[in-house]
């Protein structure tokens, strides 16, 4: 009899990676076990890889559905979540993304789906949320070095311009975000400069409260 | 300490229905007449605008936390951090029952985003109940256990799951959320009557009944035959209703919630198959007054 804490193991291989043998011969019910227990591996791809499209709308509208359902497989398969809350996975997608074999000639990849990662999140801000155990600012600053803040803005605000030409650029952003309304602002280097101290040193001050 | 007393409260006759994101502002502008509210608080912590809108609804209707995230039969432990984002909304909207699931859904610090079968065995006995202990003990509240909706079992289970269920119950004192479609849904997958496992429920231990949907698929493995799974996409199924009917004479006391997780339809639709549960609840209980039960 496999104590509960190596069961668990092999299940976990059985739904993450699908392959249920460690576990195969433990199995009862119906008349082949183990596809019973295939349906939690379905249920693991299907539902992360749809909260992951559903995270990721306007990435799927720059690059297509084929690739960004094929990595975010690739990404559940490799980086399971490690918190309950659905709606926080998938902040290291965006450079998983950017890593796998089909983007490599996508260099603003990365950073356009970084920015709808952070605009995903400010829509959902409050300028003083209830609940304070996370950070939940309705702010963040980044540079990023396409214009990818213009790109993002076709697919929000929905016009199809008939030329987008996208050249290598550094851009500092600062993105505000509160019930679902959005603003991205551009700033000098030199404004930006002064937003990132103030925030890190607000972090600090954060880590030493 | 232990928390195991009676803390039942009075929710309304009413059926509740389980509130959904693409819900929320539509309830909060229309305020429906269902009797409570219950939330997955796993959808609420990583939204502040939720929380907030929470929080407004909170002054109209009885809330209920149902958790698909405390993992109470994981071997390696409970998620310390979760349980402490739980306990602050539980601290902030001041739910009138808290629940998950015997079931368990983390290892070795992932998140597997189900809720995964359980061995039914001494060892799997300790754990839930040390859980289940530390559970209560961090959210402050009784923490209802949930029948779960089976596909597959393990061989080497000394107990039926109807069997730890009760042992459970008087090991801890703890309460149960009767899921009356899971009972059937597993009853049909696994080859037990599910009106006998109904009636093997400790009924003094039955503070919640939860209705949902499900989904028929062929069953690869059996030329001819169907596996439900319970994927909460469709309204309940009339054996449910009949089987629900049942459940009414037993727990008579329990609240019911009528769950739709995915293929959302119209709030509507959910409001309506709160009142059809409230029709049933009210036909059973006159028929039981009348002293046919």
């Amino acid at each position: 009899m496999l104590a509960l804490a190596e069961l668990q193991a092999g299940v976990r291989r059985a739904v993450v990676d699908g392959d249920p043998s460690a576990v195969a011969l433990l199995l009862t019910g119906g008349g082949d076990p183990r596809r019973r227990l295939g349906i939690h591996h379905r249920h693991y791809v299907t539902s992360l890889t749809t909260a992951l499209l559903t995270r990721f709308p306007a990435t799927v509208w720059l690059v297509g559905s084929d690739l960004v359902t094929a990595a975010a497989q690739l990404f559940i398969e490799a980086q399971p979540p490690t918190r309950p809350c659905i709606a926080e996975y998938g902040d290291d997608f965006p450079a998983f993304l950017a890593s796998v074999p089909g983007a490599s000639n996508l260099p603003y990849l990365e950073p356009f789906a970084r920015l709808e990662w952070h605009l995903g999140r400010l829509a959902l801000a409050v300028e003083q949320p209830a609940l304070d155990a996370e950070r939940h600012t309705g702010v963040v600053y980044l540079h990023l070095t396409w214009p990818v803040d213009a790109l993002i803005s076709v697919f929000l605000t929905g016009t199809e311009p008939d030329q987008f030409e996208l050249r290598p650029e550094d851009i500092w952003l600062e993105v505000r975000g509160a019930r679902g309304e959005l603003r991205m602002t551009r700033l000098s280097p030199e404004e930006f400069a002064r937003h990132h101290v103030r925030i890190e040193s607000d972090d600090q001050e954060d880590i030493a409260r | 300490m232990a928390i195991t007393s009676d803390t039942r409260v009075r929710l309304t006759a009413r059926a509740g229905i389980g509130l959904r994101l693409p819900h929320i502002a539509e309830v909060v502008a229309t305020r429906p007449p269902v009797g409570w509210l219950e939330v997955h608080p796993e959808n609420i912590l990583a939204n502040p605008h939720a929380t907030e809108l929470l929080v407004d609804l909170a002054s109209t209707y009885p809330l209920s936390l149902h958790t698909v995230g405390v993992s109470i039969g994981s071997a390696d432990g409970l998620d310390r951090a979760h349980l402490r984002r739980l306990r602050h909304l539980v601290d902030l909207v001041d739910p009138v029952l808290v629940s998950g699931h015997l079931a368990w859904s983390t290892h070795n610090g992932a998140y597997l985003n189900d809720l995964l079968p359980l061995p039914y065995s001494d060892e799997t006995l300790a754990v839930v109940s040390h859980h289940l202990e530390q559970a209560q003990d961090a959210l402050g509240r009784p923490f209802l256990i949930e029948n779960p909706s089976s596909y597959v079992a393990f061989s080497h289970s000394t107990m039926t799951e109807l069997q730890f269920l009760q042992a459970l119950v008087a090991r801890t004192g703890c309460q149960l959320l009767c899921d009356v479609s899971n009972i059937f849904v597993s009853g049909h997958n696994m080859g037990y009557d599910p009106y006998a496992f109904l009636e093997g429920i400790p009924a003094d231990a039955v503070a919640e009944l939860h209705l949902g949907g499900f989904t028929p698929e062929e069953d690869e493995a059996t030329p001819g035959a169907t596996i439900l799974i319970d994927t909460h996409a469709h309204r309940i199924a009339e054996p449910v209703w009949d089987l629900y009917a049942r459940a009414v004479e037993r727990f008579s006391q329990a609240p019911t919630l009528i769950e739709w997780d995915n293929e959302l339809p119209e709030l509507a639709v959910l409001t309506g198959e709160a009142e059809h549960a409230n029709r049933v609840r009210n036909q059973e209980l006159e028929v039981c007054r009348a002293g046919a039960c």
